[in-house]
């Protein structure tokens, strides 16, 4: 169910009137919770139910296992993850090791390793990375002992399943949600306000600024022919940057505003992250739940950077590499990540975030670099193969070709309104208003109201949310 | 400290906004008509006596209204698609579409050469409608009136309605509940599809496997006891040329082959109609169509009789 389908109006409206006539009996709001998520997912495809289930009762054994039977800990916890992580690597990376290992081997036709595989397998059930990385983090967390496990299956599940988060985020931690679903605060007039302008925002972001700007990129990189204009493709690459920014984004928002909506909180999964002035800096304002999940649980562990400069850049690799595969199950998405550790690792060993945050004119220079790193990254992300990715990096590179951005009068006036709002973040302008004075109230009222009237009137062709495939 | 009163405030100024602008602002009204029209066609529980299938030739050339009007008593259905091909898929949705209860049941084949190739085996548009999520189609079928009040545009579009722009070229449709689209295209140029069947047939050509596939469904559905009516959809003379010669279609073959699995084949005139691309017919013509189809069936029906 997409959250920007009719059928998702319908079911939220169902939704909150149900939970409203449960009132304050936990049992019943976690169990009405827990049967709407199952509805919610099994609306996309009721046979990966299952998948939730059995990834979610091996979890939820595990972990209570590991808090009655101390000495099996170790155990329990390597069970949990060959079952969560053989499951994402059946049906999100069978193929593409299979794939992989045919080329290698130079297998083809009846001999393809792809061709054996039951189909059933080869279609990578919605959202699976997003939930299998929060299942993972509750049973790493229970053996870590910074968590107690829960004994009630129903909350587990309606930690785990939670409809607005369920399918592309924000990868919540059972630490921050699990006491917050026993809580039984009524939803105060404030949470109300804060999670319609979250709404609000984020149908915005994905209905009106990345639906508008999809057609340009799909144009661009479906076109059989590289277009071999430099400023061309470095403007595809700033409308694609903001169309997987506010398309992600947009669906974080939504998420969290349905949240405060339910009563509870979630994290926010971007901070403006194309206001950053070196690489780390991005990577703090980027799909923040993920980013943070694979330091606390890969980067960490395997050392971070306490074990010396070498290791700091390997770990860092790792997790990158890693974070790239977790994306997609493709070699543009581990060059993507390859990309970005690259940079990191130039950005490390020259230190230049110190040098360009010395006055204002070098940070500007030092957000220059890092858009111009990340938008080179994004091409790896996007294109249909690396090779085609070079093509398009080397055209970008020969500064040559007609001088036309390819915006056309539709992608200029979204593209702006999206520089104009990180330009005032930027600026600061934001928190210098006093939102609680009369007149901002207005502004702000009356601002809200255009963005619904854009919505309803500048909402370009639906369609699915990108990180679904994750 | 935000009020509820806020809240209610912005979605009644929203709300007058919105009521305001789908006064001014353009609706794209061809773009709901065609969606509905789609999803009709593909998922409207209606059954009918009379099912015709093939490609655009036929969803533009075919009218089942003109039919129905010279064969009393007769339900029919257009069920073409663009670049609709001709293959166990098709057949079977077509099937599906005629009435169980019907005392004649007559399929009718526009054979065009495209309908034979590889290319249109794929079925993309059919494909695209039957894979359309249901929500999707519930919205087509019975919220399409209301949407349409409220089409979204774009500051291109904007710019479009203020210099009243109209394009120098372009089609006018009408969309029939029965899967028909009269239309026009203006200016008339019928050499304007030349240029693309000619890269199209560089690449696709009418194929045996296809035909074979085409002549066995035939002589099923002929043995099944229902009536099949062939015809090859009519298009202007350079384009005829073009499609027997690069694109491989004998259309003295294939009938043979249609009557001799027990179809009927009807040979229409080559140059008694008229297009206005040179591939699609326009109204007159279309109605000419419709009516000789009838006739043909008439004749069949009362033959049996």
């Amino acid at each position: 169910m997409l959250f920007n389908s009719l059928i998702f109006v319908v079911f939220a409206v169902v939704y909150f009137l149900i939970s409203k006539l449960i009132g304050n009996r936990l049992k019943g709001r976690l169990l009405w919770l827990t049967a709407a998520s199952f509805f919610f997912y099994g609306w996309w495809d009721w046979r990966f139910l299952f998948l939730i289930i059995f990834s979610g009762l091996v979890d939820f054994t595990a972990a209570i296992g590991m808090a009655r039977y101390k000495k099996h800990r170790k155990f329990l916890l390597i069970l949990s993850m060959l079952a969560n992580i053989g499951s994402l690597s059946v049906f999100k990376y069978s193929g593409f090791i299979a794939r992989t290992l045919d080329s290698f081997l130079g297998l083809s036709g009846q001999f393809a390793l792809v061709n054996h595989i039951p189909e059933f397998f080869l279609v990578t059930p919605v959202g699976i990375s997003f939930y299998t990385f929060q299942s993972l983090s509750y049973t790493i967390d229970v053996y870590k002992k910074r968590l107690e496990p829960t004994k009630s299956i129903i909350h587990f599940f309606a930690f785990l399943s939670m409809f607005p988060q369920l399918v592309a985020g924000p990868i919540i931690r059972a630490r921050m949600m699990l006491p917050q679903l026993l809580k039984l605060s009524p939803i105060s007039k404030d949470n109300v306000w804060i999670g319609f302008r979250f709404l609000v925002k984020g149908y915005f972001k994905k209905m009106v600024i990345a639906d508008n700007l999809a057609p340009l990129v799909v144009a661009a990189f479906s076109s059989p022919e590289v277009n071999a204009s430099s400023l061309y493709w470095w403007g595809i690459m700033m409308a694609f940057a903001f169309q997987i920014y506010c398309d992600f984004a947009g669906y974080s928002d939504i998420a969290r505003g349905l949240a405060k909506w339910m009563g509870y909180d979630f994290i926010g999964n971007f901070n403006h992250p194309y206001i950053s002035t070196s690489l780390r800096d991005f990577w703090t304002r980027w799909h923040i739940s993920l980013s943070t999940w694979f330091r606390d649980y890969v980067y960490i562990p395997l050392g971070g950077n306490q074990k010396g400069k070498f290791f700091q850049h390997l770990n860092m690799w790792i997790t990158m590499l890693l974070s790239g595969l977790w994306h997609g199950a493709s070699w543009t998405f581990i060059s993507w990540g390859a990309v970005h550790a690259f940079f990191l690792s130039l950005e490390r060993i020259l230190g230049w975030p110190d040098y360009f945050s010395k006055n204002r004119i070098l940070k500007v220079i030092g957000w220059f670099f890092v858009m111009v790193q990340v938008l080179v990254a994004w091409v790896f992300f996007r294109a249909e193969s690396i090779g085609k990715a070079w093509l398009i990096v080397k055209t970008m590179f020969s500064f040559a070709g007609p001088l036309t951005l390819g915006w056309g009068l539709n992608g200029t006036v979204f593209l702006s309104i999206m520089f104009v709002r990180e330009l005032l973040e930027a600026a600061g302008v934001k928190s210098k208003i006093d939102w609680e004075s009369k007149r901002w109230m207005w502004f702000e009222m009356i601002l809200y109201a255009l963005l619904i009237t854009s919505i309803v009137y500048f909402r370009g062709n639906g369609s699915e949310f990108i990180y679904f495939q994750f | 400290m935000k009020r509820q009163s806020d809240l209610i405030i912005t979605l009644v100024m929203a709300s007058v906004l919105i009521g305001l602008l789908s006064f001014v602002l353009p609706k794209n009204k061809e773009k709901y008509l065609r969606d509905r029209f789609w999803t009709q066609k593909t998922f409207a529980p209606e059954k009918y006596e009379i099912v015709v299938m093939g490609d655009s030739r036929v969803y533009r050339g075919v009218s089942p209204e003109i039919m129905e009007r010279n064969l009393p008593g007769m339900k029919v259905l257009n069920f073409g698609y663009s670049n609709g091909g001709l293959n166990a898929e098709m057949f079977s949705a077509a099937e599906g579409k005629l009435s169980k209860k019907g005392q004649r049941k007559v399929i009718v084949l526009g054979v065009s050469p495209n309908c034979l190739t590889a290319f249109t085996q794929k079925n993309e548009q059919f494909r695209q409608e039957r894979m359309r999520p249901r929500e999707d189609v519930f919205e087509r079928l019975y919220l399409n009136g209301i949407l349409y009040q409220f089409s979204a545009t774009s500051p291109e579009g904007i710019r479009d309605l203020m210099k009243n722009q109209q394009s120098s070229s372009y089609y006018l449709n009408e969309y029939h509940s029965n899967g028909y689209v009269e239309s026009e295209k203006f200016p008339v140029d019928t050499m304007e599809a030349i240029p693309s069947y000619t890269d199209d047939f560089a690449n696709y050509k009418v194929e045996k496997q296809y035909l074979n596939r085409l002549i066995h469904q035939v002589k099923t559905w002929s043995d099944s006891g229902i009536c099949v009516v062939g015809f090859r959809p009519p298009v202007s003379m350079p384009m005829r040329e073009l499609e027997d010669s690069m694109g491989l279609y004998n259309e003295a073959a294939i009938s043979v082959l249609f009557r001799k699995a027990g179809g009927h084949w009807l040979a229409l005139k080559a140059n008694g109609y008229k297009t206005y691309d040179g591939s699609h017919l326009n109204q007159e013509s279309a109605i000419k169509l419709s009516e000789d189809l009838a006739f043909k069936i008439r004749e069949l029906i009362n033959t049996e009789k």
